[in-house]
């Protein structure tokens, strides 16, 4: 068959999905190599416990449904969306809920991030400094950095994880976060931003401190 | 006119473009006006970006195994129920 003479981890997604589409296991592997560790990813933000069942899950769907694959999302997004409903299926089968843990005061990382002074009237208890890494490259490139970053995105109380890791990481539009996750647009742009500043906050140190 | 607090609090759905207008032009003239909130946006914004792009740890092979064995499990069992 000529698919199998193709160096599959050079092929443009379009060749990849055409070969998926006539059960090219070797396109079904390099599909699993490029886009299984943000399924897993994307999943285990939902569930840690039920994570690789429900990418496992996930291929299972994605294969069966990819004659009706349209192409109007990336191949990527659309398998990570699938991922996302499996994990969130599998935890609503055991029972639980995703606890949206972060929303409370006590969650708030700006609550003691301000004192009183300067010209207007209130100001951050820091002096910014500016990065060492001050690019997006440079960031990615820092990999003690990297490895803090995945400790403190585990860290994190679960809603702000899942805001985060959908939104900001995987790329998921609100409303599409909203929906899968049935929370209200305001209890998710609050979970968002507390995530974000945590992070940032993290980042920051790091920076200052070169520490974890 | 709106304090450092403010312009935190609304940082990333400022980034976002998610603040209604006026909000948005007050925050922007407080970041003209302040060095320090002008540098926390600016690295916050530099934060997200590369969280965009950070690749997704790649799946073991181990696990590229069984996947593709559930798949041959799942495909073996719909072969069977149509006969």
């Amino acid at each position: 068959m000529a698919t199998t003479t193709l160096n599959f981890a050079d092929i443009s997604e379009k060749e990849l999905i055409s070969a998926l589409k006539v059960a090219d296991r070797n396109a079904y592997r390099e599909a699993m190599r490029r886009y299984g560790g943000a399924m897993l990813a994307a999943a285990r933000s939902i569930t840690t416990q039920h994570a690789e069942d429900a990418v496992q899950e996930a291929w299972i769907s994605a294969i069966a449904a990819l004659k009706d694959f349209e192409s109007r999302a990336s191949l990527k997004t659309w398998l990570v969306r699938i991922a996302i409903n499996k994990a969130y299926n599998a935890i609503r089968s055991h029972r639980r809920e995703v606890s949206f843990e972060g929303l409370e005061a006590a969650h708030d990382p700006l609550a003691d991030a301000f004192v009183p002074g300067g010209k207007f009237g209130t100001q951050w208890h820091v002096q910014f400094q500016q990065w060492t890494d001050d690019t997006p490259d440079a960031l990615l490139q820092a990999h003690v950095l990297q490895e803090c970053l995945d400790h403190h995105l585990e860290d994190l109380p679960e809603g702000q994880r899942l805001a985060i890791t959908l939104k900001d990481i995987e790329g998921l539009s609100p409303s599409e976060i909203c929906n899968t996750l049935d929370i209200s647009p305001s209890n998710f742009r609050v979970l968002l931003h507390r995530a974000r500043i945590r992070v940032f906050t993290m980042v920051s140190h790091y920076e200052e401190t070169g520490e974890c | 006119m709106l304090n450092c607090r403010d312009v935190g609090s609304n940082a990333t759905e400022f980034l976002s473009g998610a603040l209604p207008m006026r909000v948005n032009l007050m925050v922007v003239w407080h970041l003209l006006r302040c060095g320090n909130c002008r540098l926390a946006v600016i690295q916050v914004l530099t934060m997200l970006r590369a969280l965009r792009r950070r690749p997704a740890k790649p799946p073991t092979e181990e696990q590229i195994q069984a996947w593709l064995k559930a798949l041959d499990h799942d495909h073996d069992h719909s072969d069977h129920s149509h006969h």
